[in-house]
């Protein structure tokens, strides 16, 4: 089973998103995992997340969110990372905007390490030095090594 | 009767399959939303962290099921300093405020105050042992 920090992309990390609300944020860090191959089918994967987010709040609280895809157009399982300093609605439960959003894609037949993926990522973002660090950082190499740090 | 939410409270460690299965079967033909509920009690940080790995898993868990059965689900993990049934009572009572739910699934052997419960709020509770929910012949232990 894969670490956090051996799936989040080293070149997955968007210090300030541009966008402002969630289908706009998600985009754009689609984008990322489109423009490395991850992601093979943009359409199939696009409706995958959207669906999800029709029907859950993928806003975990304490300003996370974790949108997120398992379908056969993703070839391996990956995370990107955004942080919106402004903070993004995800309909988070507690009511409050998300400013750290991971986008987990994983490949239709990987349930079992997207389910860990899911919970481990859930676990690691609940601490709060984990959070402030991640909202304080400066570079994307510090995403990485917070990370590793917490996990 | 009304529902359009359920509370489907489970253990972080004990799997519920038939439990969610029925939770999500319930929800399907009303539209309802499920609230996937599990509290952490454990106060001690090391095992709780541990623990808090496992409750997640089982709420992804459930979530996708729901996900692939068209559900909407929200998913939450509280936490508990303290272990009393009164404690676990008011979180029951409190979330079921707060999200307004028509009924509570409670797929657990924990203790929970009836008369407590029953004083807070006045929607249906549905009580299962978890270690009857694997069990097809599952029976309602308790409707209130």
């Amino acid at each position: 089973m894969h670490k956090i920090s051996e799936i989040i992309l080293s070149d997955g990390v968007v210090l300030d998103v541009l966008g402002t609300e969630k289908i706009a944020v998600i985009k754009e860090l689609a984008q990322i995992l489109i423009n490395k191959s991850v992601v093979t089918n943009p359409d199939e994967f696009f409706k995958a997340i959207l669906r999800r987010e029709n029907l859950e709040s993928t806003g975990i609280g304490q300003g996370v969110a974790i949108p997120h895809a398992r379908t056969s157009a993703v070839k391996n399982i990956a995370i990107v990372f955004g942080r919106s300093k402004a903070g993004v609605d995800f309909s988070s439960l507690d009511g409050q905007p998300s400013h750290l959003i991971f986008l987990i894609a994983a490949p239709e037949d990987k349930k079992t390490e997207y389910i860990m993926t899911l919970a481990r990522l859930s676990k690691l973002l609940r601490k709060n030095d984990a959070r402030n660090k991640l909202m304080n950082i400066q570079s994307p190499q510090e995403v990485i090594e917070t990370i590793t740090q917490y996990e | 009767m009304k529902l359009e939410k359920i509370l489907l409270y489970v253990e972080p460690k004990t799997a519920v399959d038939t439990i969610s299965r029925f939770t999500i079967n319930l929800a399907r033909p009303n539209n309802a939303r499920v609230f996937v509920l599990s509290i952490i009690l454990h106060p001690m940080q090391k095992i709780k962290t541990r623990i808090d790995e496992q409750a997640w898993k089982r709420l992804y868990e459930i979530e996708e099921d729901a996900f692939e059965a068209g559900i909407k689900i929200s998913l939450l993990l509280e936490e508990l300093e303290k272990i009393s049934r009164d404690n676990l009572t008011q979180k029951l009572i409190d979330l079921s405020k707060s999200y307004q739910v028509d009924l509570i699934i409670f797929a657990s052997n924990a203790k929970i105050n009836i008369n407590k419960l029953n004083s807070g709020i006045t929607i249906p509770i549905f009580i299962v042992p978890p270690q009857s929910t694997n069990n097809p012949d599952v029976k309602n232990k308790s409707i209130q």
